[in-house]
């Protein structure tokens, strides 16, 4: 079993041009609702953060966490892993000439929350993600992802939930026009 | 009072002043109601800015707020609507924010008094609010992080916390 994992990861590697010079990192700021799941997570309001990390000219992996800020102001959070795919064209040339400035993404991953029938720490949800719009590109040094709707599958009761992102900034400290002098 | 007060903006709105300086904005904002948590709501808040003047120090502004959002069990309320007084406190081109825009872009924080009314309530109350970062275009207002607080103007008491999260404002001519 090992070894097959072992295998696919390497063939995963060489697929995916990891080590082709493609890379960027951002931080990431922005909102989040948690919908159709208030049993498990009261919050009104999140703030979402974290950071995105460029993979390929098209991948990226997205390291979001949501914190409550209402109704308890710094309340429970979650953090969401998700691989995904600019659709519209790619998103960095590794080179000063920027990616696509408007772009799609698609996506999937989980998510790891105390949102459980259980209520602790644990892989909570099987997420799959699109982002309409995203406006910029890392060799820019910012992005906005717009209106990215995630349906959110809770592995504890099956049943479905709803992420609702409105806005989410994207500053890049890796792979902008500054590194590419 | 109330009427003096709506008749009196609606003039100064509609007036061929405003041209230059009228803005309408749309936000992201969260409620907690202290006493009924049950009452806590997130949503959209929705505004109409009047800003006469352009100074570097204690630039004046006026606005006209209401919100539309869900409670905690899901129903459909406006939480508030609100007539206030905002004040950016200075107004500063080299800061660290400029990170966050494409554009240089001016870092002008805020703080607003507000009388702000709770429909579901029939309660009056005063809101201040603060906005740290805030940044400001010739057209745009960008605001991010910005916490309220409202107090019942009958008891003197802590009514209400909430945030906006974001908020757009343009100004348009």
């Amino acid at each position: 079993m090992r070894k097959i994992v072992l295998l696919l990861s390497i063939l995963v590697g060489f697929t995916l041009p990891v080590f082709a010079g493609y890379f960027d990192l951002a931080l990431t700021l922005g909102t989040n609702v948690h919908m159709f799941e208030k049993d498990l997570d009261p919050s009104r309001m999140k703030l979402a953060w974290g950071a995105s990390v460029g993979l390929t000219d098209d991948w990226e992996l997205d390291v979001q966490v949501d914190t409550q800020l209402v109704p308890t102001f710094f309340g429970s959070s979650s953090i969401s892993l998700v691989a995904q795919k600019a659709l519209l064209g790619q998103r960095s040339t590794a080179s000063p000439v920027a990616g696509v400035g408007i772009n799609t993404l698609v996506g999937a991953g989980l998510m790891l929350s105390p949102y459980r029938s259980e209520g602790t720490m644990g892989i909570s949800h099987l997420l799959l993600t699109l982002t309409p719009v995203t406006v910029g590109n890392p060799v820019t040094g910012k992005r906005e992802r717009l209106f990215a709707l995630t349906l959110a599958y809770n592995l504890s009761n099956q049943k479905f939930a709803l992420l609702f992102d409105l806005v989410k900034y994207d500053f890049y400290a890796v792979g902008t026009y500054r590194d590419y002098r | 009072m109330r009427k003096v007060l709506v008749t009196v903006l609606l003039l100064v709105l509609c007036s061929s002043l405003s041209a230059q300086t009228l803005g309408y904005g749309v936000g992201f904002y969260g409620q907690n109601v202290e006493a009924e948590p049950e009452r806590a709501s997130s949503g959209a808040e929705v505004s109409l800015v009047y800003k006469p003047l352009l100074l570097p120090y204690l630039n004046p502004s006026m606005h006209v707020k209401t919100s539309v959002g869900t409670e905690m069990d899901g129903e459909w309320v406006a939480p508030y609507w609100e007539v206030g007084m905002t004040v950016d406190l200075v107004r500063i081109i080299n800061h660290p924010f400029n990170f966050l825009a494409h554009n240089i872009i001016a870092y002008t924080p805020s703080v607003s008094v507000a009388y702000q009314y709770d429909p579901r309530r029939d309660l009056s109350l005063a809101s201040v609010g603060f906005s740290p970062f805030k940044l400001s275009q010739k057209d745009f207002w960008y605001e991010f992080f910005s916490p309220f607080l409202t107090y019942d103007l009958s008891s003197g008491t802590l009514d209400s916390w909430g945030v906006n999260l974001v908020r757009y404002t343009f100004f348009f001519k």
